[in-house]
């Protein structure tokens, strides 16, 4: 019980951070406000000249696509180094970030659409197919080689960039910018974009926290699982689905973020253990703060320079990356 | 067929063969890689310009352009080549390959911090930056490596997160480079495209002396890839017979780098195809990468130009798509399957 109130303290203080990052992230950046001019833009009591438009129509969309792919990407994470039973497994290392990626393109080049509905189609279908085929190439006489797992898995994703690459050089218009969807940005975040992606993320992040039981299941040994009468197989192929359409609607809302994926479920069974019951808000609440926290970074350090949010969490991400290798002592 | 191979006339045939049939394409692809372009000039034309010395305009054409793009393109992809076998030899790993390492991302950040602190440097600056960055990048690789254990799985893997890391430090650089910009990005992704006879001249000496360092050091690898009592019995020390290879792999993948970009994959592509041409014997592989890699890497030029004609497409893309379905099947030998 002690645990528990622990647990959920350190929940709240975790929130608590993410509300103040936001608020910093309304008020920093190349034009900054007060405390008091954001208050007053978001009750819509006053109307501060120029705050208005940069607050609530560049910064608040990127705010909320930032913490809703932030926390999908983590909660991705979670699921699948839970199912995989590898703590390096993640969306963006099983290649499944990059074939979304290829296929948005793709399908936005192929079939000129305003962002609707259908692109979250084709983002899952990608996904799908990223994650098939880095699980087929690293399976092993039905069995998954860990290691091998993880290095297929970049190959794959590697596969798909490549392709990326080159549907980027064939279409002319708005290149740089698709070059930084590659990356994953915020900068394209619109009220348009959070409209899209708004319901089927919160929908999906929702459903997430009612399977805690059964992940906690299956991070069981499948026979212990197996005894109780546990459909092994069949949550694996559920909660696999679903983390894939975490991340593919993640990666259509802000491009492939790379290592949130990676870092969040980790750091969240640090300070909360492995039971998924607090485990997965807390994936959720640091993945949210990582990836705003990446943006915000990227955004005031060389003004009027932005580097995109992408690029600051893989500087961020690669080296806890190599700490776990490091520590992981599963992997000789 | 067993009893065959076993004859030693029968090999020594069968190795001529594959030399002359290698030195045949890569001539066929040479003449091919000059006579492509926007301007389409015929085999017999393009022999006619180097044997007439008046100035036409498709000699002027072949010889200012097309000829440095050709002879870049076999003298980069013999060097990632070589740097790729040694590589693998010095590390027993079938996957090892020094892109994966982060040497040569190390090498374009170095060029790209270069180029966006002096724009117009020399030359020797810019490759001596290639050089440096490739050093430190393998210097972070190994101790890191050493870190977390040499298991050949676990090596590629810190050297992917180094990767990822050198590539986004490269990207944000790139974000405040507006000059010239156009041309690294496609750089970048690596191609022989921007080839100029200046750089040329100076690098290509530099990369062929360490072909020849390496040619001539091939008993040297062999005794290192036998270990370190074997390597002592005859005088050699295992320490420094890996330090000066790891040296010669780092100068010639940074000298690539600094002519072609960073091209991913190329080095892994070409050790197993000429493993699988001539077997597993250094003394033939090496060799043999020369002559492949030149190929392979025009092959591939050749191959984009030719479906892409209309614009220019970087043949980096064209060798990941093929290198990492390679480094998959490389990662499923049966050598890393009991031991991963």
């Amino acid at each position: 019980m002690d645990k528990a109130i622990y647990k959920n303290t350190r929940l709240l203080i975790l929130f608590i951070f993410l509300l103040l990052l936001s608020y910093f992230y309304l008020m920093i950046g190349v034009t900054s406000f007060s405390i008091s001019d954001v208050w007053n833009v978001l009750t819509k009591k006053i109307d501060v000249a120029g705050a208005d438009f940069i607050v609530s129509d560049v910064r608040l969309p990127r705010v909320i696509i930032g913490t809703l792919c932030g926390a999908m990407f983590a909660l991705s994470g979670s699921l699948l180094q839970c199912v995989l039973r590898n703590p390096m497994a993640a969306p963006d290392i099983l290649g499944v970030n990059s074939a979304c990626s290829l296929f948005i393109l793709l399908f936005t080049f192929l079939i000129p659409n305003d962002f609707d509905l259908n692109n979250l189609i084709y983002a899952v279908f990608g996904g799908f197919i990223g994650f098939f085929v880095t699980i087929l190439a690293s399976l092993d006489n039905k069995k998954i080689n860990q290691t091998r797992l993880i290095i297929v898995g970049v190959a794959v994703g590697a596969l798909f960039k490549a392709c990326c690459q080159f549907v980027i050089m064939q279409s002319d218009e708005r290149q740089s910018s698709l070059v930084s969807f590659l990356t994953g940005t915020l900068y394209h975040s619109s009220w348009n974009s959070v409209q899209q992606i708004i319901y089927p993320a919160c929908f999906l992040i929702f459903i997430t926290f009612f399977f805690y039981r059964q992940l906690d299941i299956l991070q069981l040994n499948e026979e212990s699982a197996a005894s109780i009468g546990f459909k092994v197989t069949k949550w694996k192929v559920i909660i696999i689905l679903l983390a894939l359409m975490l991340a593919s609607i993640a990666v259509s809302g802000s491009g492939s973020l790379g290592f949130i994926g990676l870092i969040a479920p980790n750091l969240a069974r640090i300070l909360f253990g492995s039971s998924h019951k607090f485990n997965l808000f807390g994936s959720c609440f640091i993945g949210a703060t990582l990836t705003l926290f990446s943006d915000f970074i990227g955004r005031i350090v060389f003004p009027p320079f932005e580097i995109p949010a992408g690029i600051v969490s893989i500087i961020i991400g690669a080296p806890y990356f190599l700490y776990l290798m490091k520590n992981i002592g599963r992997y000789k | 067929m067993q009893a065959l191979s076993n004859n030693p006339n029968f090999k020594l045939k069968k190795n001529y063969i594959i030399y002359i049939f290698s030195f045949l394409l890569l001539f066929i692809l040479f003449l091919y890689s000059l006579s492509l372009g926007p301007v389409e000039l015929s085999f017999d034309k393009v022999l006619l310009s180097f044997l007439q010395s008046d100035d036409t305009f498709e000699r002027r054409l072949i010889i200012e352009t097309r000829l440095a793009r050709t002879l870049m393109a076999c003298l980069v992809g013999s060097s990632f080549a070589v740097a790729g076998v040694m590589l693998q030899s010095v590390t027993k790993n079938p996957m090892a390959c020094p892109s994966l390492l982060g040497v040569t991302q190390g090498a374009g950040l170095g060029i790209v911090i270069v180029l966006a602190l002096f724009p117009f440097c020399p030359l020797p600056v810019y490759l001596g930056c290639a050089v440096l960055g490739g050093i430190l990048a393998a210097a972070v690789t190994y101790f890191i490596a050493i870190s977390v254990g040499i298991s050949p799985l676990r090596l590629i893997l810190a050297g992917q997160a180094i990767n990822a890391l050198l590539y986004a430090l490269t990207q944000a650089i790139l974000i405040f480079l507006p000059t010239r910009s156009g041309v690294i990005l496609i750089n970048l992704n690596g191609s022989v495209a921007g080839a100029n006879w200046q750089q040329l001249t100076y690098v290509s000496p530099i990369l062929l002396l360490l072909i020849i360092i390496a040619i001539f050091n091939i008993k040297n690898l062999q005794v290192l890839s036998f270990g370190k009592e074997i390597a002592s019995s005859l005088g050699l020390s295992t320490e420094f017979l890996l330090a000066f290879f790891l040296f010669i792999i780092v100068l010639l993948c940074a000298a690539s780098v600094s002519l072609a970009g960073p091209i991913l994959f190329f080095p892994l592509i070409v050790v197993h195809f000429s493993k699988f041409i001539v077997g597993e014997n250094l003394a033939k592989q090496l060799p043999f990468s020369i002559l492949s890699g030149a190929i392979l890497m025009l092959f591939s030029d050749c191959l984009m130009r030719a479906i892409f004609s209309n614009q220019e497409i970087p043949v980096g893309f064209f060798i990941a798509l093929v290198g990492a379905p390679i480094l998959i099947l490389s990662s499923r030998m049966k050598r890393l399957l009991n031991n991963g």
